[in-house]
Parts: C-alpha cells; sequence; structure tokens
C-alpha cells in the first residue's frame, strides 16, 4: 500500500529502512534481545533445527524422540513467533516546538515515528500510538489490522504539541497491559522535574523494552549564538537575557553534564538511548541504530 | 567662520530625534528566540546591559553625527569673508512733523544715541533733540510742507550731503503726500520708520480764526464768488471762523491790518503782484495766485490733484506760462502739466493757479471738490489721506558699489567636504550597526 500521500512518510527513508526489522522477528529461546528469558518455555514454540548436543546444554531440551531413532543426542531448537505491541511515545510538551533551521523536534519526531511505524506493522506488529501530552494520552490502541497504520499516520499529521507531561496514574493505566511490549519514547528530556525519568524508569519496570530517541537542536547543542538574545522557554514562557558569548563556555559544560547523566542513567536501566541531532537526515541516522540493534539481537 | 546658503535646511536637525527615539525604543526589544529549555542558561545582566549600552551609545552618536552633517550639506555652507568695515557712519533723519510731536521724543532720543540727528526738511540741517525746531519748519508753512516737501530727493540730498558709507535711520510721517516722484536708487542702506498719525498734522490748525485778504478786480468777480463760497465752505468743514476781507487792488500797498502770519492773500487778476504784498510774503504770509488772460491754451484734459485728495474735473483754458525752477507743482493735468505749482519765498509761500477760477476755464469750479482741494492747501491736510506702507518707501538698493557685508559665493564651496563627512560617518555607522568589525576581528 501506499503511504506516500501522507506527509509524514518520507520515501528515502522508507526505501532506507526497507530490509531492516524494528522488532526481531524470531527469538531463539533462551534468547531474547534485552535481559529476559523466553517465558514461554513449550507450546507455542515451533520446530527450528538440530544441534548436537554439547557439554553444558540444558538436558530438558534433548529431544528424545531423536534420540531414540538415531542413538545420538540431540538439543531441539525452538523459535517463536514473538508477537511484540510496538509502542510509540511521542512527547507532546510545549518543549518539542523547539524549532531550529525551518525544522522543529515535534515535526522531526514524527517523521521518525511514522516510519518505525510502518516498519513494525510490516513485521506484523501491533502498533500503538500516544501522545504524551497532558491529559489525553491514549490515541491510538495497539492493534494489528492492515489499515491500523493509516490511522497512526492520520492521527500523527493532527497533533500539536503543548501541554505539559501526563501524570503517572493515568499512563499507568494505559501502559500497564502486560504481555510484550517495545515502548519507543520520542523526546527532547525537557522536563520540569523529573517526569520524563520517572515515568521511563516505571516503563521499564513493566518489563517493557525501552528505547528513547532523544531530539536535540544543533543551535542548542553548540550555542553559536552571535549577538546578545533574550530566551524563552516554550513551555513555560520564562525569559532570560543572555549575551552568549560570554555564556557559552558554562553553557557547553552544563550542556555536557546533563547528557551525561541522563545517557548513564538510562544505561543503568537498560534503557535504549540515540541521540539524534534534528538536522541530521533521518533515514542515516535510523538505518545505522537499527544495524546495530540487528547485531545485538 | 560658516555661513549657510539654506540656513532653512537647518530644519534638518529636527530630525535628530529620530535616532534618539529609535535607540530608545529598540533598546526593549533586542531579538527573541524560543527555545525549548532554558536551563543551561543564566542571565548575566551586568556585563550584558553595560556592554550593550557602551556599544549602542557610539553607535547612537554616530547617527547622530550622520543626520547633523546631512542637515548642515543641505543648509549649504560656505566660508564667510567679511571684511575689515571702517566705522561706519549713522545718520538719523526725522522728519518735522514728527520732530515737533512730543509723543515720538522717546524714539528720536533713543535714535540720537545711534548717530547725529538732521531734520529731513531742505537742507537737511541738524538738529538736537531739546532744541527748538529751526524757524524754516515754523508754523506759519507747515501746512505747505507737505507741498515742498518729498521726503524721496531729500533722501538723495542727504546721501550727497552725508560723508560716504553713511548708514540712514529715517523716521517719517506715513502720509502719501510727503512720497512723489521716482523711488530713488541709492548707495547708501536706509532703515526707514514710519509713524502713523502725526498730531503734528492737525496742529497746523492752530487758529480758529483765519484771516483772509482777498484782492480782485471787477474782472475777476466771478471768480472771486466761486472762491469765497469754496473758502467758506472749507472753513465750515473744519470748525474754522473765516475773516474775509476784501479789498480793491489798489489798496494792497496799504500795510496790513492784521500781521498774523497765518493770514493768507488771494491776489486775483493777473497783474504783477505789488511789492507791498511780496514783502507780506516774504515776512510769513502765503499768497495764492491766479494767471493773467494773455497765453491762455485752449484744451480738454483732466486735473489731476494728486492721490490724496483725487478731484474729477475738466480744464477747458490755462495758461501757458511755464513752470520755474524754484516752482514744485502741486496740481498737473493728465499730461503733466502743472496748474497749480508753490513756491517758497522767503518765510512764505506763493500758490500760482494756471487756471482761473471760473465756468470757462475749468468745471472745478462746480463740483465740491473746490472747497476740500481750497481748504488741504489753506487749513492743512484732512482726515483720510493715503497712507504708505514701508515697503513702498523704502529706497532701493544699488547693489554695485554697496557698502560690501559679506561675498557670498554662488555654490557652496564646504559642500563637497560635508557630504564626503556625511558619507564616511554613514558608511561608518553601517560597518558598526553590522558588525563588520566584530565578525572580522
Amino acid at each position: 500500500m501506499s503511504y506516500a500521500s501522507y506527509r509524514f512518510i518520507d520515501p528515502k527513508t522508507l526505501a532506507a529502512l526497507r530490509d531492516l526489522e524494528l522488532v526481531a522477528t524470531s527469538v531463539v529461546d533462551g534468547f531474547m534481545f534485552g535481559a529476559h528469558p523466553s517465558r514461554l518455555p513449550g507450546a507455542g514454540l515451533e520446530f527450528s533445527q538440530y544441534r548436537s548436543y554439547q557439554h553444558g546444554d540444558d538436558l530438558r531440551r534433548i529431544d528424545w524422540k531423536l534420540f531414540g531413532r538415531s542413538d545420538r543426542y540431540f538439543v531441539r531448537e525452538s523459535q517463536i513467533e514473538t508477537s511484540v505491541t510496538v509502542r510509540l511515545l511521542l512527547d507532546a510538551t510545549g518543549s518539542m516546538a523547539h524549532e531550529e533551521e525551518g525544522i522543529s523536534k515535534f515535526d522531526y519526531a514524527r517523521f521518525l515515528l511514522a516510519s518505525l511505524a510502518v516498519l513494525a506493522h510490516r513485521q506484523g506488529d501491533a502498533v500503538g500510538l500516544y501522545a504524551m501530552r497532558h491529559p489525553a494520552v491514549g490515541l491510538v490502541p495497539p492493534a494489528r489490522h492492515h489499515h491500523h497504520i493509516h490511522r497512526i499516520l492520520r492521527e500523527l499529521e493532527v497533533l500539536v504539541p503543548g501541554e505539559p507531561w501526563p501524570d503517572w496514574s493515568r499512563l499507568q493505566g494505559l501502559l500497564a497491559t502486560g504481555g510484550r511490549n517495545l515502548t519507543i519514547l520520542v523526546t527532547d528530556l525537557h522536563e520540569r522535574s523529573t517526569e520524563i525519568r520517572s515515568a521511563l524508569q516505571r516503563i521499564a519496570a513493566l518489563r517493557d523494552e525501552v528505547i528513547v530517541f532523544h531530539l536535540i537542536g544543533r543551535a542548542e547543542l553548540e550555542f553559536n549564538y552571535a549577538e546578545p538574545t533574550t530566551f524563552e522557554e516554550l513551555e513555560t514562557g520564562r525569559r532570560v537575557e543572555v549575551d552568549p558569548a560570554t555564556l557559552k563556555a558554562t553553557y557547553l559544560a552544563a550542556a555536557a553534564r546533563d547528557l551525561k547523566a541522563i545517557r548513564n542513567e538510562l544505561e543503568e536501566r537498560r534503557i535504549g538511548y540515540l541521540a539524534l541531532p534534528i538536522d541530521q537526515p533521518l533515514d542515516a541516522a535510523l538505518r545505522s541504530f537499527l544495524q546495530a540493534r540487528q547485531r545485538v539481537m | 567662520m560658516i555661513g549657510l546658503l539654506v540656513p532653512l535646511g537647518l530644519l534638518g536637525l529636527l530630525a535628530l530625534a529620530v535616532p534618539i527615539v529609535a535607540h530608545l525604543v529598540s533598546r526593549r526589544a533586542g531579538r527573541v528566540v524560543k527555545v525549548g529549555s532554558i536551563r543551561w542558561m543564566h542571565e548575566s545582566p551586568a556585563y550584558q546591559s553595560r556592554s550593550l549600552k557602551l556599544h549602542d551609545l557610539w553607535l547612537l552618536l554616530l547617527r547622530l553625527a550622520v543626520v547633523a552633517l546631512l542637515a548642515l550639506a543641505l543648509a549649504g555652507p560656505y566660508w564667510r569673508h567679511r571684511p575689515a568695515v571702517a566705522g561706519t557712519n549713522e545718520w538719523v533723519l526725522i522728519g518735522p512733523d514728527v520732530a515737533r510731536d512730543s509723543q515720538y521724543r522717546p524714539l528720536i532720543d533713543s535714535l540720537a544715541r545711534v548717530g547725529e540727528v538732521h531734520l529731513l526738511s531742505p537742507g537737511l540741517p541738524h538738529w538736537i533733540p531739546g532744541d527748538a525746531l529751526p524757524a524754516s519748519t515754523d508754523l506759519p508753512a507747515l501746512s505747505a510742507l507737505p507741498a515742498l516737501t518729498d521726503y524721496w530727493s531729500l533722501l538723495r540730498e542727504a546721501e550727497q550731503l552725508a560723508p560716504p558709507a553713511t548708514r540712514f535711520s529715517v523716521v517719517t510721517s506715513d502720509n502719501a503726500r510727503y512720497f512723489r516722484g521716482e523711488r530713488p536708487r541709492l548707495k547708501a542702506r536706509v532703515e526707514w520708520r514710519l509713524v502713523s498719525g502725526s498730531a503734528a498734522q492737525s496742529a497746523s490748525i492752530a487758529d480758529s480764526v483765519k484771516t483772509v485778504e482777498l484782492y480782485a478786480p471787477a474782472t475777476r468777480r466771478d471768480d472771486a464768488r466761486y472762491l469765497v463760497a469754496a473758502l467758506q465752505a472749507a472753513a465750515q468743514e473744519a470748525g474754522v471762523r473765516v475773516r474775509l476781507l476784501r479789498r480793491p487792488p489798489s489798496s494792497a500797498s496799504a500795510p496790513a491790518e492784521d500781521a498774523s502770519p497765518s493770514i493768507w492773500i488771494i491776489w486775483l487778476g493777473g497783474d504783477p503782484v505789488p511789492d507791498g504784498l511780496k514783502a507780506r510774503v516774504e515776512a510769513g504770509a502765503t499768497l495764492l495766485v491766479d494767471p493773467a488772460d494773455d497765453s491762455v491754451e485752449t484744451l480738454e484734459s483732466l486735473l489731476i490733484t494728486g492721490p490724496s485728495l483725487p478731484a474729477q474735473a475738466h480744464l477747458f483754458r490755462r495758461s501757458t506760462r511755464t513752470l520755474e525752477k524754484s516752482e514744485a507743482a502741486l496740481w498737473t493735468d493728465e499730461y503733466g502739466v502743472p496748474v497749480l505749482s508753490v513756491t517758497r519765498t522767503g518765510a512764505g509761500l506763493v500758490y500760482r493757479l494756471r487756471i482761473r477760477l471760473h465756468p470757462d476755464w475749468t468745471d472745478l469750479v462746480m463740483t465740491p471738490a473746490l472747497p476740500r482741494l481750497i481748504g488741504s492747501l489753506w487749513l492743512g491736510p484732512s482726515e483720510g489721506d493715503l497712507r504708505v506702507a514701508p515697503s513702498q518707501v523704502v529706497p532701493a538698493l544699488v547693489a554695485k558699489d554697496a557698502s560690501p557685508i559679506e561675498s557670498r559665493p554662488a555654490r557652496p564651496d564646504l559642500a563637497f567636504s560635508v557630504w564626503l563627512l556625511t558619507l564616511l560617518a554613514f558608511g561608518l555607522e553601517r560597518a558598526v550597526s553590522l558588525d563588520w568589525f566584530r565578525s572580522r576581528a
């Protein structure tokens, strides 16, 4: 089907991601991406291959029928069709309206999520879309049917950022559904206190796999403004008059410190992290990320 | 010294307000950038505002300089060479009727401090305010003074008499009768001050009883009748009593009954005036003489009696006797040929008519203008004379040989340098405001 008519579909990006998988479609038992062992031994497993018994393998995995026929020990390897629900979380707070060189973080995020949604859908996974803004959060509950993806793409088009981050009580109701989920959050990680990080922490505690795509502006990262300017925070409206030339050093130090701290924290909780400067082409960044994931998987 | 060809160009200095207002207004604005978070920024107010003010102050001064230089360039600057002028003389010329009037004493006194005071009467006598006026300006001939007094010709005379490079300050009455002929072109600079309604004019009617002696032969009986009627009408209008003495011509030599100086003597008939009357005229009387019947020409013409007393009258006959040097024409016909002339003889005046006051000669005698004309001659100027404005009387200044005050060049020679400075200042302002220097450094 054609997605070209949707605003946030970039054919180039889709083409670049054509052969990649977002979610591993097959899981060899004993190994699942992330740290969780397979919870479904036995039923539901599909035969994959036999290999000879090696010292140290689990005795329970020996196929006794084959032993009966061949008098040699073989270990059965199975795979299971994973059914993973991919939940796409879009940070729709006011700070996402940050714009540089004509492209806002919010639009970039929508491009990113559109591509991920198509990818996941192509793999046959259920995809859901959630907008992280108070109060309405759940936009498109996860589903698998083929025109579901269109609904997601349509909803992406009409979203606008602006509200503050929703309460965990509301989020919990939506996200604590059990089952195997891959939760992807696209955000700029600008928070009033620690709402985003604590939400991530809680989602990770749900035993979901979590990936955070962190969007950063180039000017935000390098702070190369020339003349004295007044900066206005999008979410709160607070203003500060700054002489960038004198402030640059302290700014960069503070920014580096914070980014490192976030990276460490996420890594500690085994949350996947990718920093995406919004001036970088999306397809290249995403492709390299997914390739790296596949190698791990 | 810098002079300006177009001083109004300095009105452009009003535009100096524009950069100042723009500076004050724009300081508040400043570029506002919306960002996702300001948590890594902190305000640096002290340093920031100080550098902003300093930087902007130079820019503001530069912009003010651009505007000021532009205004100066538009005003056409040039170097002014003022030659050293030797001490200029100043003469103050005062009309006699103004000099007599006490209400102008303060003015005259203040002018007297500036230069030497002369009376604007024939001979330009030197006068010190406070002294009595010279005899020639005394009352008897005052009423006739306007006739002989033409301020413009007197001013020409003054220019001849005064040392070169003299400036004149003139104070006179603004009655139009004092200005006759062509406006003079003088080399000297004149400042003319006109005063109106001098009380001195009405002072001429000092006595309420005026005596007129009339000598008329039998041939002039009709003339005499018209004349007497006119005199009486004029006297009635002016509120003056007239005492008419009719005497036969033969008794002209007899001594006068009345020796008052304001006496009018009318000699009709055309015969030569007897010496006795002449002597009295020399003493201060006024004489009106009629023409003889010889050398008469017939004509059809209008009578012109001057702008102050217009009269619609026709002339049919006129004596051809020409004007003598000492005579001034008062009335003329439309071709300029004199009809009534006046001359000063000693302390008195002699009016000579070239027409007889008879219907065969003119129809003036039938008009109400005759009493008015006779009255103005006899009793002095009446109300309602024409006034003049200063711009009408100030003599034209002859530019050549005029006392040089300054030489103005045709084109402002400083203009080029000022324009160059303006462009330089503008270029500098643009460079600074676009941070050309900073980005280079």
